[in-house]
């Protein structure tokens, strides 16, 4: 069997929040809590969540840009958690992120074609002439024309910047990119152009991403397998054909039903599963399921003992007390 | 594919830098200032070398009001031309000012970088260290440095570049602070560039605009500074400035208002000058004017 | 049709002066809500949809903005020619507006409470204790629990779609007979988005308001707007009946706009690339002539570079595209 491309086994990101009283107690945000996942080579994982359930930060501590609390990250069976300095830059050719957002990620002060290039020099690979070429190469692999590496960020629109984004991720030929919120900040005409840019590139160049998005649209278009996080937890993952066609966890049917559609229109929404409230504080976490307090169908035991992570199905995982099993077929207690 | 054929609205590649530089050359107050501020240095620099004499010697009768054709702008009490200190005076005025703003921005820029670049103790540290200057009288602690070293320029110099720094780096740290959450910074991490780039390269480029800014004014604070130091008779006695000259006419104010006024209208005109080109700098670099094009 | 529209904007043109000359904005915009109607009005950044509904409030940014044509019709009044102070009646008290977002559409230095009684005060002159009271039951009809305390909290207390709430409790101070929701969603998670529009369908209902709904977002106007509006480049490109434009758009534009969002409806089969609508929105300094989106129009025939298309209408649903003259009549 071979290793995935990327593995990550209880990975747990704590931030203490700063306290203004010294005398009160250390208070940690538990932003990842105990994640495990893995993404196959030349495949796509989608992580879905809304604001706060810790995808950022999973995403944010695979690069090593955020402190991990505890578990381990493996990139192609090597493990990444504890490499630092040099180990840790010569890794870092291996694996990419793509930003949120187009406006701020790009150093305003520099030219587009010293954006793109800068990986090569940091990392010190090739010389100028090949890293010229390369440039002028990636500007044309996502659609900018080579001219355009004179500009300033601010000269381009918000779905080039995004290309620019891209040709840097793509400079160092990681084999691993993860792209956070890719096209939220787009418009909507945009997103299309973006979306299927990655897609081809994937193709063309093998790569492995993991994909984070708070819209299940989006991710049903690009991913091949699906996690769907909640505070801090994966509460379901599964692959896209099995998690589209019968979502398990109360969480991830509401969220599904959550999303206007264009031919459901005023009939879908009338049916739609309704969650009360917001999700709770990351800070002091309820102590059984944590989404208990907004689930439909929670009942004593849900509200006392955290659910573990099953597999209900060959490869579709739940976090959930109330997914039953009859004759091995799973069903959702929200139907 | 499609998608390529999106053009950018201007083809030209204006730097951020350019820009600036085309927005504040339309500002007329802070030509004016850039004109008035070359006239200054500009007869500061060349009008002792034309302009042969020694400006502690007499030349004329003491008190000699202004107008006549030994002194056009008088003699002070001492018969020392005003003219003559004017223009040899303003050297060492204007070197002061500048070395001891520039001595301010870059301990101020250092010291403000490293601790909002890396926050916590070094924070900590370095803002007590700053807030230990800022709560120092400065002129009182430039005093104190001045009388015990011999004054030379360069002992001023430092004297006020060393009380001067802490809105400097407190400006910095407030920058740095907020551009080191960017994504653009993030994203130099996952390329696996080193502090010092980050630092330097990276973020200083991007916080330099305020800072210009700032370390325009501190020229004309330093030359203030500079002026009160002299008036005091803290300046070196052995170097016409401006200051000295205000500082020996004082006690003459009133029977010979030539002596000081000529000396305090230059001060005036430089920090006014400098002010004027201060904030158009500022208009020019303010990155939300420059989007209302 | 049923009735008077509360709201019509006929014509209504907006110019913005700047250094590279004079761009039309809005470029003859015409639209109507009825009392109790959502009209949704869709479009990329840009396309004028927002500048649309400041213009209706008269909040266009003068200088360097200017309204230089049109009407805006509310219940027979022109607002345009209304006096400064009529508008400032008709603002919040008639007319309200809630934007994308919340945050920093509340003051963070002063409570909800204090900010929800200052418009009791403003426009209905409440004070003291019966404005405390007013405005506890406003926070309670956009269903804020324990709205008690929360009257007492800053807005950074609160998460995002509470912040929403209070705006649409402030919002609702003066029970305006029109509310106009620029992204009122944008910035919050679905299911939050779920339960604000459930709760201003539900005001709305029983109010009898008319609602514009301004979004990027085609599945929200599916769900929410009895009719909807198109705007690219400043002009409404095609208008109709929600179902009808969702279901046979007209305009390459809103075909384009509809195929090229990931359907979540679409069966767990294959998948097949997107459809994209090339190049970008182009920039108001730049728009010729003719049609705006003829650059990025794969159907475009020379007289859409060279003028603007006049709307056609048949059955209530107007589109604005040569290669539609009048084929549905």
């Amino acid at each position: 069997m071979t290793s995935p491309m990327l593995q990550i086994n209880d990975l747990r990101v704590h931030y203490r929040r700063r306290r203004l009283n010294p005398f009160a107690p250390v208070q940690a945000v538990h932003a990842v809590d105990g994640v495990s996942l893995a993404v196959e080579k030349g495949r796509t994982l989608g992580l879905v969540g809304e604001s706060g359930c810790g995808k950022t930060s999973l995403a944010r501590a695979i690069l090593r840009l955020t402190p991990i609390t505890g578990g381990s990250i493996s990139l192609d069976g090597t493990r990444i958690d504890a490499l630092d300095g040099g180990a840790l830059r010569q890794m870092r050719r291996r694996m990419q992120y793509i930003f949120q957002d187009p406006y701020s990620s790009l150093n305003p002060r520099a030219r587009a074609g010293n954006i793109v290039q800068s990986p090569l020099d940091v990392l010190g690979i090739g010389d100028a002439g090949t890293r010229a070429a390369r440039v002028a190469e990636l500007f044309g692999a996502v659609g900018l024309r080579p001219e355009q590496q004179a500009l300033f960020p601010h000269q381009f629109s918000g779905g080039q910047r995004q290309r620019l984004n891209i040709a840097r991720a793509l400079a160092p030929e990681p084999e691993l990119i993860v792209c956070d919120e890719p096209v939220s900040a787009l418009d909507v005409a945009i997103r299309s152009q973006i979306l299927n840019l990655l897609t081809r590139l994937q193709a063309e160049r093998g790569l492995t991403y993991l994909f984070i998005s708070h819209d299940l649209g989006v991710v049903k278009h690009m991913a091949d397998d699906v996690a769907v996080m909640y505070l801090g937890q994966i509460v379901e993952k599964a692959s896209r054909a099995a998690f589209f066609s019968r979502p398990l966890h109360p969480y991830s049917r509401a969220l599904l039903s959550a999303v206007p559609s264009v031919k459901g229109g005023r009939s879908v929404a009338a049916q739609r599963i309704k969650l009360a409230g917001d999700p709770p504080s990351p800070i002091k976490p309820p102590p059984g399921c944590r989404f208990a307090p907004r689930c439909p169908v929670a009942d004593a035991r849900c509200h006392e003992e955290m659910p573990q992570l099953r597999d209900t199905a060959p490869g579709h995982w739940v976090r959930c007390h109330r997914v039953e099993i009859e004759n091995g077929v799973p069903t959702s207690p929200l139907s | 594919m499609s998608a390529h054929g999106t053009s950018p609205p201007a083809p030209q590649a204006l730097s951020p830098t350019r820009e600036a530089i085309a927005m504040f050359v339309r500002r007329r107050a802070a030509i004016a200032g850039l004109v008035l501020l070359a006239l200054i240095v500009g007869v500061s620099l060349i009008g002792p070398v034309v302009y042969d004499a020694d400006p502690f010697d007499i030349a004329a009768a003491p008190l000699t009001p202004p107008g006549t054709s030994e002194a056009w702008l008088g003699s002070d009490q001492q018969g020392r031309d005003v003219l003559t200190g004017l223009v040899y005076g303003g050297r060492a005025t204007l070197a002061v000012g500048a070395t001891a703003a520039g001595i301010a921005v870059l301990i101020g820029v250092t010291i403000g970088a490293l601790a909002g670049f890396f926050g916590g103790i070094v924070d900590e540290m370095l803002m007590r260290v700053a807030e230990f200057f800022q709560v120092l009288p400065a002129l009182l602690f430039a005093m104190v440095l001045a009388t015990l070293f011999s004054p030379s320029l360069i002992v001023i110099a430092l004297a006020i570049g060393v009380v001067s720094w802490p809105p400097t780096a407190r400006l910095t740290r407030a920058e740095f602070l907020k551009l080191r959450e960017l994504d653009f910074v993030a994203a130099e991490r996952v390329i696996g560039a080193s502090t010092g780039r980050i630092l330097w390269k990276v973020i200083l480029p991007n916080a330099l605009p305020p800072l210009i800014v700032s370390a325009t004014f501190a020229i004309g604070t330093a030359i203030l500074f500079e002026a009160s130091l002299s008036f005091l008779g803290l300046g070196d006695p052995n170097r016409m400035s401006w200051g000295l000259m205000i500082g020996s006419g004082r006690s003459y104010m009133l029977t010979c208002w030539w002596a000081v006024t000529f000396p305090g209208l230059m001060i005036f005109l430089t920090v006014l000058a400098i002010s004027l080109i201060g904030d158009g700098l500022n208009d020019a670099l303010n990155p939300k004017l420059r989007e209302r094009r | 049709m049923a009735g008077e529209p509360l709201l019509s904007v006929e014509g209504l043109c907006v110019e913005f002066k700047g250094a590279r000359g004079i761009a039309r904005v809005l470029n003859g915009v015409s639209l109507s809500v009825a009392a109790g109607e959502t009209l949704g009005i869709v479009g990329e950044s840009g396309s004028g949809k927002s500048m649309t509904a400041l213009a209706v409030l008269r909040l266009v940014p003068d200088p360097p903005g200017r309204i230089s044509a049109g009407r805006v019709l509310f219940r027979g009044e022109d607002l345009l020619q209304a006096s400064t102070p009529r508008m400032r009646d008709i603002r919040g008290n008639k007319i309200s507006m809630i934007f994308q977002e919340p945050m920093t559409s509340l003051n963070p230095v002063f409570t909800v409470g204090a900010q929800i009684c200052e418009t009791l005060t403003l426009h209905l002159g409440l004070r003291g204790e019966a404005a405390r009271r007013r405005s506890i039951e406003l926070l309670k009809d956009v269903r804020i629990p324990a709205a008690e305390q929360r009257f007492d909290e800053y807005p950074h207390q609160l998460s995002g779609g509470m912040r929403q709430r209070v705006m649409i409790a402030m919002a609702m101070a003066c029970e305006p007979s029109l509310l106009i929701a620029d992204e009122p969603t944008t910035a919050l998670d679905v299911t939050v988005q779920a339960q604000i529009f459930d709760l201003l369908r539900e005001i709305q209902k029983a109010r009898g308001m008319g609602l514009i709904l301004i979004t990027h977002d085609m599945g929200a106007i599916a769900e929410m707007a009895d009719r909807v509006a198109v705007m690219y480049g400043g002009r409404v490109v095609e208008e109709g009946t929600t179902r009808d434009v969702l279901d046979h758009p007209q305009h390459p534009y809103t075909k384009g706009l509809i195929a090229c969002v990931p359907d979540l409806d679409q069966e767990v089969g294959e998948r097949h690339a997107l459809t994209e609508i090339p190049g970008v929105v182009p920039s108001v300094w730049d728009l010729q002539q003719g049609c705006p989106f003829a650059d990025r129009c794969d159907e475009a025939i020379a007289p859409c570079r060279t003028s603007m298309p006049a709307d056609v209408v048949s059955n209530g649903h107007r589109v604005a595209c040569w290669q539609r003259p009048g084929e549905r009549a």
